[in-house]
């Protein structure tokens, strides 16, 4: 087998490593032996399966879109709920299945380690096709003028997002502040989480406005005076 | 030669040669050039089959990603973004229709013409259409991931935008590398090419993918539903148009919020007005790639997010009224 077909590959203990590697791509380190994760990586043809099956994962084995641990934001499923029946409409031929029950209880608790503290925050990225991880939190040096100083450092998990976090306040060492900062910093995350939906969603919009093709003309959003 | 020849033909070499006038040939040159490298690029984008590393940075971070696309006989396009380091997320363009895969959450597909990632979608359009607020300047030759590249800069024709800097591949039109500048010129994020691979046919893993079923479509409600809040944005950077003004809840912690978007084609910022809830304290800002600023006013609370100078942030936030 040169180069991994994956759709013909279904021996037995072809699908034993399939699991694996998918549980892998999940972040699911925890659920499989380490030694195994590394006689995995040693073979060469089964990393270029590691490709191959980061971009085809489940869906090969019909489990396309089987449920995280986490599940969907609920919010924003409400959110997508609220919105009128017509407009929360399901392409029927893909209806999906979850399988929210096909991992097992310490695969779950992997992944909630994987993303605690902010765990919500994740799951809402995942639909806005973001995630912002706190990579690294430090206070600054007290600073008297308490000028702009960036006091926690947020990434993005592959986003065009944001490095650095500052309140306009003094730094301060207490908890309360400390506190303070937290959950500031979880309304910057909330913003920009948005932010990034509200982008997708406007491109969706140009999309569906362009199937809409002689109309053509009502695209003229006047600025607000 | 006679001297009378001679004479004349200095007399014009002379008046070529004075500075201005060469100053703004060459700029008109430099911009006309500009542009045909910029739409070079954008049909590079649309047109070619490839398959490229690259690695994104954004700080002191840096993220390995893979990157194909293909055309179809047909004019359809593939295209697939693999997160190379971490949980590995996915996303997966066919024609209009996105595919987002994420580890921790479920997959879903929107409607959507390009994939907002890695690289502004303005970048696969004309240029004629961010031509009003950006001029494009062909600056020079570089060597870019072993090609010779074109260096091309997008500058805002206003002060208050960010402004790129794209090397375009001068066989291919490719951008091999792309910097996005804050206003003091210091690079806020780039993209850097590692490996091209261009293919005379579609990949035929893209053509595999195509075979998938797609996760659900989500369809995005159009309606707009009446503010609540009786402030608006009332001043924006020249160029931007309103483009959505809804009300709704964000996602993550529920707060109901008006919310105003705003793009000029390349990049968009978004206005926020929320109930003022009784813990917050004071004006944040947070800086980076998206610039957020965010003060509590009266009984509310304004937020302005996106890829604008804070300064900018915070004159749209005052003339909230």
């Amino acid at each position: 087998m040169s180069k991994a077909h994956l759709s013909n590959d279904k021996s037995e203990s072809a699908n034993d490593r399939q699991e694996s590697w998918s549980a892998l791509f999940d972040s699911e380190l925890d659920a499989i032996e380490q030694a195994d994760f590394d006689a995995q990586l040693e073979d060469a043809e089964q990393s270029d399966r590691w490709y191959r099956y980061g971009v085809i994962k489940s869906a090969m084995k019909g489990e396309l879109n089987h449920n995280g641990p986490l599940d969907i934001s609920a919010a924003v499923a409400a959110e997508i709920d609220a919105m009128p029946a017509t407009s929360n409409e399901v392409d029927s031929d893909n209806v999906v299945q979850a399988h929210g029950s096909s991992r097992s209880a310490a695969a779950r608790k992997a992944a909630m380690r994987w993303f605690n503290p902010i765990a919500k925050v994740a799951v809402a990225a995942g639909v806005a096709a973001v995630a912002l991880v706190t990579v690294q939190t430090y206070q600054t040096p007290t600073d008297a003028s308490g000028v702009e100083q960036p006091s926690i450092l947020t990434n993005p998990m592959g986003a065009r997002q944001p490095v650095s976090f500052s309140p306009n306040s003094t730094p301060s060492a207490s908890t309360t502040q400390q506190a303070l900062e937290q959950s500031m910093r979880r309304q910057a995350q909330s913003y920009m989480i948005d932010h990034q939906q509200q982008l997708m969603m406007l491109s969706t919009e140009a999309a569906n406005n362009e199937d809409q093709a002689e109309a053509g003309k009502q695209q003229d959003p006047q600025s607000p005076q | 030669m006679k001297p009378g020849v001679w004479l004349v033909s200095l007399a014009l070499a002379l008046l070529f040669a004075s500075p201005a006038f060469a100053q703004q040939e060459t700029e008109q040159v430099a911009q006309s050039d500009g542009e045909r490298w910029y739409n070079f690029m954008s049909d590079a984008l649309n047109e070619q089959n490839f398959e490229a590393s690259l690695v994104y940075v954004l700080g002191d971070r840096i993220e390995p990603y893979h990157w194909l696309h293909a055309v179809e006989a047909s004019g359809e396009q593939l295209e697939l973004i693999v997160q190379m380091n971490g949980p590995g997320f996915r996303v997966l363009r066919i024609g209009d229709k996105v595919s987002h895969f994420h580890p921790a959450a479920r997959d879903y597909s929107l409607r959507a013409r390009s994939i907002n990632y890695l690289i502004p979608p303005a970048f696969s359009q004309k240029f004629e259409l961010i031509k009003d607020y950006y001029r494009v300047v062909a600056v020079g030759g570089a060597r870019v991931l072993d090609r010779k590249a074109q260096h091309i800069r997008l500058i805002s024709k206003h002060d208050n935008r960010f402004g790129f800097s794209v090397w375009v591949d001068r066989d291919s039109g490719m951008p091999l590398k792309v910097m996005m500048m804050n206003e003091e010129g210091i690079p806020i994020e780039q993209v850097q090419m590692t490996s091209l691979a261009l293919r005379q046919d579609p990949s035929p893993l893209l053509e595999e993918l195509k075979r998938l079923s797609m996760p659900p479509l989500i369809q995005m409600s159009t309606l707009n539903q009446q503010m609540q809040s009786n402030v608006r944005p009332t001043w924006q950077p020249k160029g931007f148009k309103l483009v959505e003004q809804k009300h709704h809840q964000l996602a993550v912690d529920e707060t109901p919020v008006d919310h105003y978007l705003f793009t000029d084609g390349l990049t968009e910022y978004s206005v926020y007005i929320a109930p003022r809830a009784t813990e917050q304290a004071g004006s944040m800002s947070v800086i980076g790639s998206q610039n957020l600023y965010t003060e509590p006013r009266n009984d509310v609370i304004i937020t302005v997010v996106g890829q604008i100078p804070i300064q900018t942030a915070k004159r749209i936030v005052a003339e909230v009224q």
